[in-house]
């Protein structure tokens, strides 16, 4: 379906790797493409804590993924404990603290890891990286994001984009084409919204974090990459106009009912009602990171709980200003998988992260399997993609590869904003939304936060702009 | 007091004196396993958490010492100012809300003779449902789109608009409450002397009057003890708020037990946490003793 | 006494302190609003827990058509699905052991404490009340973090037993302050006299405390049972194995996963739900006395 232009690049691993002048792989990827077992010298019981939720998840973690690690290295058990998603960042964090705790710690996302990696909890990867030649396999971009001060801390667990997805049976029996700019993105939402149809769903319910997500779409395809590159370089301002009308910009569609119905809505329905409201044609579209394609089936088709008729499709997020590029997708990481520095196992854990991030087969396999979840940054071309997999998720695994090789990308917040900064988008956002904060005071607190926290160093190392060749 | 005199001449008596002593050992030892246990789980951690209240710790990692600084934020913060007022908004509720139904509900079941078995079974189920279970049964009644309002014509998202969040949470935690107290202030009101109400009839009191003078009077104890627990829980108050709506939304309905696990383990400011922990700790202290002064003050005469 | 007990004789209907009760004609004419006002109130107290009955018996559809009324039929399936997904049989056992853990031991160290603390005269007592009275004033997120570290070096993290210690602490005091005003009530003049038979201060506790205290032990123990059985907060922070989790987080996470599904969501609640309330129900005479004539009154 692409040219051999394209089927040549390497996924997701193009821009930092030129951007940086790097060389890819080196003499260090030659002994590290072994195969299982081959550089095993760890043993014994690993424990990992994992916020995998959903019975039909979990299955397929423990036989694909745990299951199938075991086999490969005999010597080494996994336990393996499932938590919801707010539970397990507390829980890690308390027995972090108190130097206990599963041995491969799962991370929130990128900053937040910086945290732990600065209070020295977690263990440097480095030497396992040059052991097995880490860097050849992960993606520049995700390693550089995951590295202070020239130590490797985590490894990137996910790759993450935004997404507007649609019920497309809904479009198609209203004749709605795909919207790519602002205007007709508006007319769509009012024509939609005057149907009693809501626009837009969303909820922060159940991840409080959800309003970072918005705040990402906004400030990515209004103010546009370059200015985002800008304000996380310390070269402008927050608080400069380009910011402060994406905020407005957002807040108007919640003052007009296109978001979940209204702020009230958006603050208490659950995310599954949204869904299931969108399954049925009440909801017409989800803006969402690419993870959401684990779920979104549920709420679609006969046979499953939905009981409904319909289906669901993805398109780009329109430019909300004609100056930003379409398509146009946000990356970054989320989540991350890191090695406890009190754990009792560290080599055996490193045997597994290196089995996760090494297999490549196996890797694919998964992405396969189950759309997003499994998204590791790791370099493969388009044609390796198994044919199985969903369009609708191969799709987004080709859209990003050609994102990154034309540097038509942005930045998500949850990866390179600094802790404190990332916190206070999702509940500064609250504020704006429920009227405590007007969009320029919002952005002038951020803006005094992220200067603080610059100062500091707490900040993760930039994907860098411009087109890889 | 009468019997002073008596004693007196047996306080020289050192065989006495022996005994007492020995019986204070034995009384210590005695409260020793609760002592032991308390000091090892709530008095050892929370002293490790006044020193991390002095100092700027992230919640993991080192602390650097930063003095008063905490607890002059805490006397600045916005946050706070508005999580003690829907601490002051909850308690005033939570204390009078639960007891106007409570008293209503034990008074009307002392007036009646059958199924007082029953209606006190139905009222105490709430109070031993688990948090966990109320609030997801009241949030699904909330639910703007299947929930009461939905029958009735209204779309309203009780928990979601920041003027109702903290109020709705308040109603569901006074609707598992009162039932409880309806049971207590019962049982208090059986043991009111009979007698009292045949002599306020004879003093040709009527039923509200018969209620105040005799009923309320007779319950006092109970109130009394009632009112100090709700202090107590009304400035704890965390679980319901913490299932329901994570004090959101926009710290709508924010109280400082939710505002602190945020700044602990949201906002990497646990040294604050601390600070504020301890301060709500010190405000529960001296409430309890202003509760108590007016008490022995004839508050109770 | 005896003047009460004659008293009380004339009271018609007499046997407990039982009620101002006036006239029986006039009693006829209240029957009616009273009894009318007590329903709306019984219905207030459980209706919402009535309407989750009904959904546990109904599907998604049925919940959304209509989420007030009741079932149409009595299908089960919700309750088998959600038994089944929940682990309930696991977790059920787990919360039986922390309950029975958890209870017995808060009877014991709160029960000698309250003997100490009514009968012992023991210097400095009063400061100890003051304490227990403050010390359950302590927000327990507070020391969430530095008890973590404590219990993790005493290898207390991840066991049942670790967690039921947690409970005995948090609940002792309240579980103290109850058993001493329950214990004062015993006559002094029993202990006395079981001293001058020479008993000791564990065998008088034992002989003579714990048969007159017996209805406040019964109160501490389902109280402190059911706190057990309802907390979430220390469990889900201190216990990890999915097979030694508790039922309260164990109906958490289900809840988590299945929050449009009303019905299973409902089902899971019963299974939290009824065995607390038939136990209840069967002890209430017996609960209600023990926290009245004890500590409440």
């Amino acid at each position: 379906m692409t040219g051999p232009q394209l089927s040549r690049r390497r996924i997701l691993s193009g821009a930092g790797m030129a951007g940086l002048g790097l060389a890819a792989p080196s003499l260090l990827s030659a002994c590290g493409g072994g195969g299982s077992g081959s550089a095993g010298n760890g043993t014994g019981t690993v424990n990992l804590w994992i916020d995998i939720t959903g019975d039909a998840n979990q299955k397929y973690f423990n036989d694909s993924v745990v299951g199938a690690f075991e086999k490969a290295y005999p010597k080494i058990t996994m336990k393996t404990t499932y938590y919801k998603g707010d539970d397990l960042r507390r829980v890690v964090q308390t027995a972090l603290q108190a130097r206990s705790g599963p041995d491969i710690v799962r991370g929130p996302s990128a900053t937040q890891t910086l945290t732990w990696s600065k209070a020295h909890v977690l263990t440097d990867l480095t030497p396992y990286a040059k052991k097995w030649g880490w860097d050849s396999k992960l993606a520049d971009w995700a390693l550089k994001a995951f590295t202070t001060n020239g130590k490797l801390y985590a490894l990137p667990m996910r790759v993450d984009t935004m997404m507007l997805y649609y019920n497309k049976t809904l479009f198609e029996a209203k004749g709605w084409k795909q919207p790519t700019n602002r205007s007709e993105l508006e007319a769509l939402a009012a024509e939609s919204h005057g149907q009693g149809i809501v626009p837009f769903g969303s909820s922060n319910v159940d991840w409080t974090a959800a309003g970072e997500w918005l705040m990402t779409v906004f400030w990515n395809h209004f103010s546009g990459p370059d200015a985002l590159y800008q304000a996380l370089t310390g070269k402008i301002q927050f608080t400069d106009p380009v910011f402060v009308d994406a905020v407005a910009l957002l807040k108007s569609y919640f003052d007009k009912g296109w978001v979940s119905g209204g702020t009230d809505k958006y603050f208490s329905v659950p995310s599954a009602e949204i869904g299931a409201n969108f399954g049925n044609g009440k909801v017409a579209t989800i803006p969402q990171g690419e993870w959401f394609m684990s779920n979104v089936g549920q709420y679609f088709g006969a046979k499953a709980k939905a009981k409904n008729d319909n289906d669901w499709d993805w398109m780009p997020i329109p430019a909300l200003r004609d100056e930003v590029k379409y398509p146009l997708y946000e990356m970054g990481i989320g989540g991350s998988f890191a090695i406890n520095a009190a754990g009792k196992n560290q080599d055996a854990a490193a045997n597994f992260l290196n089995w996760y991030y090494g297999d490549r087969s196996a890797a694919l396999q998964r992405m396969a399997d189950v759309p997003a979840t499994y998204n590791i940054p790791i370099t493969f071309t388009d044609s390796e993609i198994p044919t199985k997999t969903d369009p609708r998720a191969a799709r987004v695994l080709t859209e990003l590869n050609k994102a990154v090789s034309s540097g038509n990308y942005g930045y998500v917040t949850w990866t390179w904003w600094p802790p404190k900064s990332d916190t206070f988008v999702y509940q500064g956002l609250e504020q704006v939304l429920t009227n405590k904060l007007t969009p320029a005071a919002y952005c002038k607190q951020l803006a005094d936060t992220f200067t603080e926290e610059r100062k500091q160093g707490t900040i993760p190392q930039m994907m860098p702009r411009g087109a890889s060749q | 007091m009468t019997s002073m005199p008596a004693q007196a001449p047996l306080r020289a008596n050192p065989a006495r004196t022996r005994a007492r002593l020995r019986r204070g050992l034995v009384g210590w030892a005695f409260l020793a396993p609760l002592l032991i246990l308390n000091v090892l789980v709530v008095l050892g951690p929370s002293l490790a958490t006044v020193y991390y209240s002095f100092t700027d710790w992230s919640g993991i990692g080192p602390a650097t010492f930063t003095g008063f600084a905490n607890y002059t934020h805490a006397f600045t913060d916005p946050a706070v100012r508005e999580a003690l007022l829907h601490n002051a908004i909850w308690f005033v509720l939570f204390l009078t809300v639960p007891m106007v139904f409570g008293l209503l509900g034990a008074h009307l079941l002392n007036q009646v003779r059958r199924f007082q078995m029953l209606f006190r079974a139905l009222f105490f189920i709430p109070y031993i449902t688990a948090s966990v279970v109320n609030a997801a049964v009241w949030k699904m009644l909330m639910s703007p789109d299947s929930g009461i309002g939905h029958l009735l014509g209204t779309d309203h998202a009780w928990l979601g608009d920041p003027s109702t969040s903290l109020y709705s949470v308040n109603f569901v935690v006074d609707w598992h409450w009162w039932g409880f107290l309806a049971v207590i202030f019962f049982a208090a009101m059986q043991g009111v002397d009979a007698q009292l109400y045949d002599a306020a009839k004879v003093d040709g009191a009527n039923r509200w009057q018969q209620f105040k003078s005799v009923t309320l009077p007779g319950i006092r104890p109970t109130m009394v003890f009632i009112v100090l627990m709700t202090i107590i829980w009304s400035l704890k108050a965390f679980d319901y708020i913490y299932i329901m709506t994570h004090g959101g939304p926009a710290h709508s309905s924010d109280v400082v037990s939710t505002l602190m696990y945020d700044e602990a383990f949201n906002q990497y400011s646990a040294g604050y946490a601390a600070a504020l922990g301890l301060s709500m700790t010190v405000v529960t202290g001296v409430v309890l003793a202003v509760y108590q002064y007016l008490r022995r003050r004839g508050w109770e005469e | 006494m005896t003047v009460a007990v004659t008293a009380r004789r004339d009271v018609p209907q007499a046997g407990r302190a039982d009620a101002p009760r006036g006239g029986p004609r006039r009693r006829r004419r209240l029957h009616v609003p009273t009894y009318v006002v007590l329903i709306v109130l019984a219905l207030f107290a459980i209706g919402p827990l009535i309407a989750m009955l009904f959904n546990a018996f109904k599907n998604n559809a049925q919940i959304g058509a209509d989420p007030l009324s009741p079932p149409t039929s009595l299908s089960l399936s919700n309750f088998t699905t959600a038994w089944r997904e929940g682990d309930f049989a696991t977790t059920m056992r787990n919360s039986v052991i922390l309950c029975l853990g958890s209870a017995l031991g808060t009877c014991v160290i709160a029960g000698l404490a309250a003997y100490s603390l009514s009968h012992l005269n023991v210097p400095g007592g009063n400061g100890v009340v003051t304490y227990l009275f403050l010390g359950s004033a302590m927000p327990v997120q507070l020391f969430v973090v530095p008890l973590f570290s404590l219990w993790t070096s005493l290898h207390l993290t991840d066991s049942l037993f670790g967690l039921i210690v947690i409970y005995w602490a948090t609940d002792a005091p309240f579980a103290t302050l109850l058993l001493r005003s329950f214990l004062m009530k015993v006559p002094k003049e029993f202990v006395e006299a079981a001293r001058l038979d020479g008993a000791s201060d564990l065998q008088i506790a034992r002989r003579v405390m714990l048969p007159l205290a017996w209805p406040g032990f019964m109160t501490v123990a389902l109280i402190v049972g059911l706190w057990a059985w309802n907390e979430f907060f220390w469990a889900i922070t201190f216990i990890h194995s999915p097979g030694k989790r508790p039922i309260s987080t164990s109906f958490l996470a289900f809840q988590d996963q299945n929050s449009t599904d009303w019905g299973l969501t409902s089902a899971a609640a019963l299974f939290m739900l009824v065995p607390v309330v038939l136990l209840f129900l069967s002890l209430q005479r017996r609960f209600v006395a023990g926290l009245t004539s004890g500590g409440l009154k």
